[in-house]
């Protein structure tokens, strides 16, 4: 009879996705398949690395850290070591490799496997981006753009390797991600890019119909598009009837208004390039812009820059942001331009800085309002 | 993983704590001032104790002989007061150390002994209860930076050195 015969089996649900390493020491002790004196010798060996992490952490220029700093520290060493222990074939073989490895060198694998995996993540991400849908809500929009990638410029694997820095807010679909660092990372930018695929069957406006019978605040929610869209795809690969694309027929209907000759546009553009401060060139299209295609041709012109385009917008009545509101939906990303997409990116952003009662207004209003062009 | 085993003194690491203090003794008495055995061995608790009460934890040989060359050949330590001396500073240590984290053990230890030396003239309840703490909010609010550290005993090594 082997000797593992004579010792317990590794019960798959005692081990923890975010706790992996402890979960299999102890998991190891109650089947014997540790010894005690394996087991001493590790936490010995785990002691005098965290020692050295923590004189690396204080780069050698301080002797004592917070309890708490500590225990992060060992959180993260246990999580490179998991991380590495995560690869084996099974539990037992990665107890195996316990035994003949320090935890030294599997806490240095598990650092460079966590830094190959950083690596696909950032591929991944510029997929997930690429994949984006176009849509009004500001969880989305925030998690896609700045979220996720505040990730890569936060995350310190050696450190806090089981931290996730970063700020997503928008629920992905699926169960509870049970993982914590770049693993979390990689599985919600994984059911993210399914999501995206999935939804870029459908059109911007349709998507914004089913969102929009969901809840018309849904731009404030924190709610995932997918299973909205999912539920209401029938057997063979349309959207329910219900969900067309004019789901709401504007009360209002405001004529355009005078718009430029091309030649007067050109001189206005220029004119508007020497403008010394956002509030002149606010100023002067108030002055000189009497027509909304006009104002939203400027909007595209690429002759706004960063804070200039909140200036704009603050100076605008509540309508007048209901109409520009109507101009983010209606076309499809990927045929916009770069100056398309950045004063529509720097809207969506202007919106989310309001008070969630002025936000919701503009949102009814502009399923009140419409230009005719 | 469990923290608690890990965290708290080891008995052997004591030993070795008071043992290295205790060879400081050949370098300090140059100054007129050593430490006996159980001075020794009440230091190495008064940092323990000290630690554990600051919520810190600290690996090796930590400050201690960092603070014994820091301090032997002050003006105002005497073999009288060398020991209680010592065990006080090692407390103002660890409580600000909580404080100023970013700080380095021996930049720490440096403008303590200035202002020890300096501003308050030998007595430690001035340094814990008031120029510390100003030293404290000087930092947190920009204020006004810290005049140059002086020379201290640790660097006896270098004068030694450059006697011979």
């Amino acid at each position: 009879m082997s000797s593992l015969q004579t010792k317990g089996t590794v019960l798959r649900a005692n081990l923890l996705e975010n706790d992996y390493f402890p979960s299999l020491l102890r998991e190891a002790r109650r089947t014997r398949l540790l010894s005690n004196e394996n087991a001493e010798h590790i936490q010995g060996d785990m002691l005098a690395l965290l020692a050295e992490e923590t004189k690396r952490f204080t780069r050698g220029e301080s002797s004592s850290v917070p309890v708490e700093r500590a225990h992060s520290l060992l959180k993260s060493i246990c999580y490179s070591i998991g991380i590495f222990l995560k690869q084996a074939a099974s539990p037992e073989e990665g107890i195996a490799v316990l035994k003949e490895q320090s935890v030294r060198e599997l806490f240095w694998q598990g650092q460079t496997l966590i830094k190959k995996q950083v690596g696909i993540a950032k591929l991944m991400y510029r997929q997930v981006w690429a994949s984006r849908i176009e849509t009004r809500n500001m969880a989305y929009n925030d998690t896609i753009g700045a979220g996720i990638s505040s990730f890569f410029k936060q995350y310190e694997p050696e450190f806090s390797g089981h931290e996730t820095p970063a700020m997503i807010d928008y629920p992905i679909g699926g169960s509870p991600i049970e993982t914590e660092g770049v693993e979390y990372i990689l599985e919600y930018e994984k059911r993210l890019l399914e999501e995206n695929r999935f939804c870029k069957q459908f059109t911007a406006e349709e998507i914004h119909a089913v969102m929009m019978s969901f809840d018309v605040g849904y731009a404030d929610l924190l709610e995932n598009i997918y299973e909205q869209v999912a539920k209401r795809v029938l057997p063979d690969g349309r959207l329910e009837d219900v969900v067309l694309p004019e789901v709401h027929s504007p009360k209002f209907i405001l004529d355009d208004g005078q718009r430029m000759a091309d030649e007067e546009f050109r001189d206005f553009i220029e004119q508007l390039g020497e403008c010394s401060s956002a509030d002149e060139k606010v100023a002067m299209m108030h002055e000189r812009l009497h027509s909304f295609t006009d104002w939203v041709d400027v909007l595209e012109s690429g002759s706004l820059y960063g804070g200039e385009f909140d200036a704009v917008f603050a100076s605008l009545e509540k309508s007048e942001l209901a109409l520009l509101l109507k101009e983010t939906i209606t076309v499809d990303m990927e045929r916009l331009t770069e100056y398309e997409k950045e004063w529509k990116m720097e809207f969506i952003f202007f919106l989310k800085e309001l008070e969630p009662e002025t936000r919701r207004e503009i949102e009814l209003l502009s399923n009140d309002v419409a230009v005719k062009k | 993983m469990d923290m608690e085993f890990m965290l708290a003194p080891v008995e052997a690491n004591k030993k070795q704590s008071i043992a290295q203090i205790f060879a400081c003794n050949n370098k300090t008495a140059q100054f007129g001032v050593v430490l006996s055995p159980s001075e020794a061995q009440v230091l190495v608790e008064t940092r323990s104790d000290t630690l554990q009460k600051m919520g810190r934890v600290e690996f090796g040989g930590g400050i201690l002989e960092m603070m014994i060359f820091g301090f032997c050949d002050s003006p105002y330590i005497s073999q009288d007061n060398y020991a209680q001396t010592l065990g006080e500073l090692i407390e103002i240590f660890y409580y600000y150390k909580s404080e100023l984290e970013w700080m380095p053990d021996e930049e720490l230890i440096g403008k303590m002994r200035k202002l020890f030396d300096k501003t308050c003239l030998g007595s430690i309840e001035k340094l814990r209860n008031s120029e510390m703490e100003k030293m404290v909010h000087n930092y947190r609010y920009g204020i006004s930076s810290e005049p140059d550290t002086i020379s201290y005993g640790w660097n006896i090594d270098e004068e030694e050195e450059s006697n011979e």
